[in-house]
C-alpha cells in the first residue's frame, strides 16, 4: 500500500510496500513488505503469529485481492471461530486445509491431497470439523503440497500467500526429507511463485538460527517471556533485507482485531521491563543527580557470568565490579560510575577474546552466552556516564526544541519527516517519500501513534538525526549513559533516550551536528526517510494532520488519552512551565526537567488534570472492564468475576492460606515474596490518601504493582481481565508498610530498570540453575541487585503504577 | 454458568482463567512436573463430565486404575463410573519382544468400577505404542460418544512407545501423535493431555497441536511448597495471563 523505496533499492522502480494488515507493524517495517518474497514470523505458541500473519491476509482481501492461507496446524473451522473479530476480511480469504487426515493403519487407497482437496473461502468454512473419510486418508507430504500450490495459484492468482505453519510442514510433511533442506527447497520455491509470503514458524527457544530463518528476506519476532507470573509480549524486527526497519522491541497484546502494539514504549530485552519513554528521560539524566545509579551495574554480573560460561577469565573485570560495588554502599557515585565504566571496559576486551569454537558449542547456554559475549566484544564499551549528554545528543539535539519534546529514537526521524513536508523544497532526495506518505496515510485510528512530527514542522534541517538511528546500534551506544546494550534490540532504545533526554538537556551543544547531515550521503539519507513516512503512514496524519501527533509519546495510551493531550504538545510530564522554558534551554533545565515529571505526576491527579490524564482515564478501565474493551467483549465479563475466586481461595484451609498471600505468582523465592509486598503497599496506600479519583486507583493499584503487566496484560486478549484480577489478589495482601511514595520519585525510575533484572534473568531463558538457586534464597549472589530494588521498590511504584494504567487504558 | 461453547473443567477459578472454560472439541495440553496435580486436575475434569452426565473416558498410561481409584478415595470422588482404558504397559514391555500382540493386549474399555483392586495381571509381552493406543480408541469409541477424554500420560505413552525413537527415527512418533490428536478433534472430544514441561530446547508436536496449554507447578519456599497454575496459551479465547496460585483440597481444586 505504501510506496516507499526500500534503502538498498535502485532508484529505478520501488515497487509499493504491502501493508501487513497492521499499521503499527507497517511502521516497525518501514512501511510494509517489499512484495514477492517470503518472510517469517517466528515466536512460542501463543504469541499470534497466525492473527498477525491472518491481519496480513485480510488486508489483501479487504483490497479485492486474492490471498490464500495454507494451514497445517489450526483446522479451518477453528481459525474461522478464533478469529471472528478478523471477519469481514476473513471471510474473504481463500483457506486451504493441509492437515493430514487421521491416519489409517490399515490399507487404504492413497489420494494426492491436490486431487482431493481445495481452497475454499472462510465464508463457505463449515463450522464443524472436517471428517476423515471411511475409506481413504490423505497423507500430506511436502512435495504434494507443492504441488497443490502451483496449482492453486495457477487457478487464481494470488497475491498474498500465508503458510501457518512452516514448523508443522516440517515437522509432520517432510517424512524422509531432510528438514533443512526441505525448509530451503519451500522458500525457493515460494519466491519463484512471486508471492509476497508470510509463514510462522514456531521458535521454541530464542536465538537459534534455523535454515529458513538465513533464507527469508525478513523475519518479525514475536517474544513471550514470563515475568513475575504474568505474560509479556514484545514484537521486533530481526532482520528485513533490503530495507531499514525499527530496531526496537516493542510491547504488544492481542485483541480479537488483532495485535495492538504499542509503538510508544519499548522493551528491554533483558530486563523484559517495559521502557517508557519517559523512564528513558529520567534515566539518562539521573546519572547527575544524587542517586546512586543503580542500573550502572547492570547486567554486568551476567556479562561476567557469560565470560565464565565460554571460558573466559573475568577476574579482573570481577574486582572493579566489586570496587564498584564498594563505591555503590558508600553512595559514592562518581566513583562507582568510573568503577563501573572500567569494568565494562575490561569486560568488553576480554570478550574480544572469545574462542570462536564457543560460538558453535554443542551445548546451548554456552551458545548463548557465547553469542552474548560476542557482542560485548563488538560493541565498544560504553564511556562513563558523565559525557553522555553531550554525544548522544548531538544528532537529534540541534533542533533543540522539538527534540526535546518528540520521542524518542524515531521520533527524531519524524522530525525530518516533519521537516520535509514543512519545508519540502530544502531536501530533494528525503523529499520523496514524504509525499507519498501524505498520499497514503491510512486511517490509523491509533493516530497517536505518529508522535513523531512534533513541532517538529518548525526545525528543517533535522535531517541529521537520521543517520544514527537507522542502523547503526554501535555508534550510539555511547549515548546511553547507563544502559547495557549487549542484545542488539537494546541499543535502539539507548538510542530512544539519547534522543530524548539530551532534547531537554543539551540543547546547547546540538547545533553543531545537525548542519553536515542535510546533504546526507545517499544511503543515509534514504534510509532516513524511510523512517519518517513509517510515521506518516502509520498515523493518519496527512500533513495537515500532524498537529496531533506531537502528542509526546510517552505515557499516553495511543487509543485513549490522546485527545486531551492535543494541547501540550510538549512533555506531557512536565506542567506546563517546564515546557515554556524549553525553548531556551538553560544546561539548569533538564535536571529539572527530570525530575520533575515524577513529581507532578503523583500529586497531579487530583489537581491537575492535564497532567493525569494518562493515569485517570486509564484506571476506571480496569475496573469496569467492559467499558474500555471494545475488541475483546466476551472474555471482558467472564473475568470482570475473576476477583471473587481469590476471596474464595483464602477461605479454605491451611493451605490455600499459604498461597492466599502470594496470589501475585511472584512467589520466587523468600526475597522476592517480601518485594511483592512492599511494592503493593504503597499502592494501596495510595488509594486511601488521595481523594475520589484514587478510589479506581486502588483496585487498580496493584496492576501498577506488576509493572508489566500492562503491556504484558495487553498481550492478551482480555487485557481488561489482568487488571482486574490482581485488584483481587491484592486484597489478600495485608499490606503493612506505607511506603514512602509521592515525594522521592526521582529514584526511582531508574529503579524499575535496575533492580528488577537480576530476577528476571531466572525465569527461562537462562537455564543456569546457579541463578534460580540465587533467587531462591541466597540474597548474597546479588546482593546490589536485590537490595537495590527493596530499598528502592517503595519510591519506584509510584510511578510505576500510573504509567502501567496509562497503557492499559 | 459455562459459556456457550465452552467445557467446564470442574474448577470455577480455572474455568475464569481460561475466559469461561475449554473450547469444546479440541484438545488441551496440561504440563507439569510430577507431584504437580496434572493428574488431579485431568480426574477433576473428568468427573466434571460425570455430573453433566456425558461420557468420558481416562487412558491411563501411568498408573494403573485401581491405584487411581484409591488414590482420589480421600477426597471422596467416585469415579467408578468414569470408563477407561488401562493402557499400563506389560511388565516385560521392557523387553520389547514383539509387536505382534500390542492391540490384542491392551485390555478394553471398562468402568472403574469394574476395576479389581488387585492390579491387572499383564501379559509378559503387552506392549503399548501410540497407535495401539490410537487403534483402540477407534474401535471403542464407535459405540460411544465420549464428550471428555483424558490420556494420562503422553510423557509415559512416549516412554513406553519409544520403538520408533529407538531407531533415531522420529517422525513416525510425531506423526502418530499427530494423528491420534487430529482423529479425538475429529470425533469432537474435548481432551485433556497431561505431560511434563516441555523441554524449551525441542519443540514437541503436542505443543504444535494442541490448542491451549496449562501449567501447573509446585515450588518449595522455605518450608512448604506452592503450587501455581497459569494458562500457557489458549487459542481462540481470552485468558488470564497472570499464574495464580491453587490448592488441592478436600472440596478438590481451588484456584485463587
Amino acid at each position: 500500500m505504501l510506496g516507499t523505496p526500500g534503502s538498498e533499492t535502485p532508484p529505478a522502480p520501488p515497487e509499493p510496500r504491502l501493508s501487513t494488515g497492521n499499521p503499527k507493524v507497517d511502521r516497525i517495517l518501514n512501511g510494509g513488505l517489499m512484495p514477492h518474497r517470503p518472510y517469517l514470523i517466528v515466536g512460542p505458541a501463543g504469541t499470534g503469529k497466525t492473527k498477525l500473519a491472518l491481519q496480513f491476509l485480510c488486508d489483501g482481501a479487504l483490497r479485492g485481492e486474492n490471498c490464500l492461507l495454507v494451514t497445517l496446524e489450526e483446522p479451518p473451522n477453528e481459525i474461522r471461530q478464533n478469529h471472528k473479530g478478523l471477519a469481514p476480511g476473513l471471510d474473504k480469504v481463500w483457506v486451504f486445509d493441509a492437515i493430514p487426515d487421521v491416519m489409517r493403519y490399515e490399507r487404504a487407497p492413497f489420494k494426492d491431497i491436490a486431487a482431493v482437496r481445495h481452497s475454499v473461502r472462510f465464508s463457505d468454512v463449515p463450522m464443524e470439523i472436517r471428517k476423515t473419510p471411511e475409506l481413504s486418508s490423505v497423507e500430506v507430504t511436502f512435495t504434494a503440497l507443492e504441488q497443490t500450490l502451483k496449482m492453486e495459484v495457477a487457478r487464481r492468482s494470488y497475491s498474498r500467500l500465508v503458510v501457518d505453519s512452516l514448523t508443522a510442514l516440517q515437522y509432520f510433511c517432510m517424512k524422509g526429507v531432510d528438514e533443512t533442506l526441505g525448509a530451503q527447497t519451500f522458500l525457493r520455491f515460494l519466491s519463484d511463485l512471486r508471492l509476497t509470503t508470510l509463514l510462522t514458524v514456531e521458535a521454541a527457544v530464542e536465538d537459534v538460527e534455523t535454515p529458513e530463518r538465513l533464507l527469508a528476506r525478513g523475519e518479525i519476532r514475536l517474544f513471550r517471556w514470563e515475568l513475575e507470573g504474568l505474560s509479556v509480549r514484545a514484537i521486533g524486527v530481526e532482520k528485513y533485507r533490503g530495507s531499514s526497519h525499527d530496531n526496537r522491541l516493542h510491547p504488544y497484546k492481542i485483541t480479537s482485531q488483532g495485535l495492538e502494539v504499542n509503538l510508544d514504549a519499548t522493551i528491554n530485552r533483558d530486563t523484559r521491563r517495559v521502557v517508557e519513554p519517559e523512564e528513558i528521560t529520567v534515566r539518562v539524566a539521573a546519572p547527575t543527580p544524587a542517586p546512586p545509579p543503580t542500573d550502572l551495574l547492570e547486567g554486568l554480573d551476567a556479562d561476567l557470568r557469560d565470560l565464565a560460561a565460554v571460558g573466559l577469565d573475568p577476574a579482573p573485570a570481577r574486582v572493579e565490579l566489586a570496587a564498584a560495588g564498594v563505591a555503590k554502599a558508600a553512595g559514592d557515585a562518581d566513583e562507582l560510575a568510573r568503577r563501573a565504566a572500567a569494568a565494562r571496559g575490561i569486560v568488553a576486551r576480554i570478550a574480544q577474546n572469545l574462542p570462536p569454537a564457543a560460538l558453535l558449542s554443542g551445548d546451548l547456554n554456552v551458545r548463548r552466552s557465547a553469542h552474548h559475549v560476542h557482542q560485548l566484544g563488538t560493541t565498544p564499551p560504553e564511556p562513563p556516564p558523565p559525557p553522555s549528554p553531550t554525544m548522544a545528543t548531538a544528532p537529534s539535539a540541534s533542533p533543540a526544541p522539538n527534540a526535546a519534546l518528540s520521542a524518542p529514537g524515531m521520533e527524531t526521524h519524524v522530525a525530518t519527516g516533519g521537516a520535509p513536508a514543512a519545508i519540502p523544497p530544502n531536501e530533494p532526495p528525503p523529499l520523496a517519500p514524504p509525499v507519498i506518505v501524505a498520499r497514503d496515510a491510512p486511517p490509523g485510528s491509533g493516530a497517536p501513534p505518529v508522535p513523531t512530527p512534533t513541532p517538529a514542522a518548525s526545525s528543517p534541517p533535522a535531517a541529521p538525526p537520521p543517520s544514527p538511528r537507522v542502523d547503526a546500534p554501535a555508534p550510539e551506544s555511547p549515548a546511553g549513559g547507563a544502559a547495557r546494550p549487549p542484545i542488539p534490540s537494546s541499543p535502539p532504545v539507548r538510542g530512544g533516550q539519547s534522543g530524548r533526554g539530551e532534547g531537554g538537556r543539551s540543547q546547547p551543544p546540538p547545533p553543531p551536528p545537525p548542519p553536515p547531515p542535510p546533504p546526507p550521503p545517499p544511503g543515509a539519507s534514504t534510509s532516513a526517510p524511510p523512517m519518517d513516512t513509517v510515521t506518516g503512514s502509520g498515523g493518519p496524519s496527512t500533513r495537515g494532520g500532524r498537529t496531533p501527533p506531537p502528542l509526546p509519546t510517552r505515557r499516553i495510551t495511543p487509543e485513549a488519552p490522546a485527545p486531551a493531550q492535543a494541547p501540550p504538545p510538549a512533555t506531557p510530564l512536565l506542567a506546563p512551565e517546564a515546557v515554556a522554558p524549553a525553548p531556551p534551554p538553560p544546561p539548569a533545565p533538564p535536571v529539572e526537567r527530570t525530575i520533575q515529571p515524577p513529581a507532578p505526576r503523583a500529586p497531579p491527579r487530583a489537581s491537575s488534570e492535564r497532567t493525569a490524564p494518562p493515569a485517570t482515564p486509564v484506571l476506571p478501565p480496569p475496573l469496569s472492564a467492559p467499558a474500555p474493551a471494545p475488541n475483546p467483549p466476551t472474555p471482558a465479563p467472564s473475568f470482570a468475576s475473576t476477583g471473587v475466586p481469590a476471596a474464595d481461595a483464602a477461605s479454605p484451609a491451611g493451605p490455600p492460606a499459604v498461597e492466599a498471600p502470594q496470589p501475585s505468582g511472584t512467589a520466587d523465592a523468600s526475597a522476592p515474596a517480601a518485594k511483592p509486598k512492599r511494592k503493593r503497599a504503597p499502592s494501596k496506600k495510595r488509594t486511601p490518601s488521595s481523594a475520589g479519583p484514587e478510589a479506581p486507583a486502588a483496585a487498580s493499584g496493584p496492576v501498577g504493582a506488576s509493572e508489566l503487566p500492562v503491556a504484558a496484560g495487553g498481550a492478551v486478549a482480555g487485557e481488561t481481565a489482568v487488571a482486574t484480577t490482581p485488584a483481587a489478589t491484592v486484597e489478600t495482601v495485608p499490606v503493612p508498610t506505607p511506603g514512602p511514595t509521592e515525594p522521592t520519585p526521582a529514584p526511582a525510575p531508574l529503579e524499575p530498570v535496575a533492580a528488577p533484572k537480576p530476577k528476571r534473568r531466572a525465569p527461562r531463558r537462562r537455564k543456569a540453575s546457579p541463578v534460580t538457586s540465587a533467587e531462591a534464597g541466597s540474597p548474597p549472589d546479588q546482593p546490589t541487585a536485590v537490595t537495590a530494588s527493596a530499598s528502592n521498590a517503595t519510591p519506584e511504584e509510584p510511578t510505576q503504577a500510573p504509567k502501567s494504567e496509562a497503557k492499559e487504558g | 454458568m459455562v459459556a456457550e461453547g465452552r467445557i467446564s473443567t470442574g474448577i470455577p477459578g480455572l474455568d475464569r482463567m481460561l475466559g469461561g472454560g475449554l473450547m469444546s472439541g479440541r484438545p488441551y495440553l496440561v504440563t507439569g512436573g510430577t507431584g504437580s496435580g496434572k493428574s488431579l486436575l485431568a480426574l477433576s475434569f473428568l468427573l466434571e463430565g460425570l455430573r453433566e452426565g456425558e461420557e468420558v473416558l481416562l487412558v491411563a498410561v501411568d498408573e494403573p486404575p485401581n491405584e487411581i481409584l484409591e488414590n482420589v478415595r480421600a477426597f471422596g470422588w467416585d469415579l467408578s463410573s468414569i470408563r477407561t482404558l488401562d493402557a499400563n504397559p506389560g511388565t516385560r514391555a521392557i523387553k520389547r519382544m514383539s509387536d505382534v500382540q500390542e492391540i490384542r493386549a491392551l485390555s478394553d474399555l471398562k468402568t472403574m468400577r469394574d476395576i479389581s483392586s488387585e492390579t491387572r495381571r499383564t501379559g509378559d509381552s503387552d506392549d503399548i505404542s501410540i497407535q495401539s493406543i490410537h487403534l483402540k480408541l477407534r474401535q471403542q469409541m464407535g459405540g460411544i460418544h465420549f464428550k471428555r477424554v483424558v490420556v494420562d500420560s503422553l510423557t509415559s505413552i512416549r516412554r513406553f512407545a519409544m520403538k520408533a525413537s529407538e531407531r533415531g527415527d522420529i517422525q513416525p512418533e510425531r506423526t502418530e501423535i499427530q494423528s491420534l490428536l487430529r482423529f479425538l478433534s475429529e470425533s469432537e472430544v474435548t481432551t485433556l493431555i497431561t505431560g511434563t514441561p516441555a523441554d524449551p530446547m525441542v519443540l514437541s508436536p503436542e505443543e504444535i497441536l494442541t490448542r491451549g496449554e496449562i501449567l501447573v507447578t509446585r515450588k518449595w519456599v522455605g518450608d512448604r511448597s506452592i503450587r501455581q497454575i497459569k494458562i500457557v496459551r489458549m487459542r481462540g479465547s481470552a485468558h488470564d495471563p497472570e499464574r495464580r496460585p491453587f490448592a488441592i483440597t478436600p472440596q478438590g481444586f481451588v484456584v485463587g
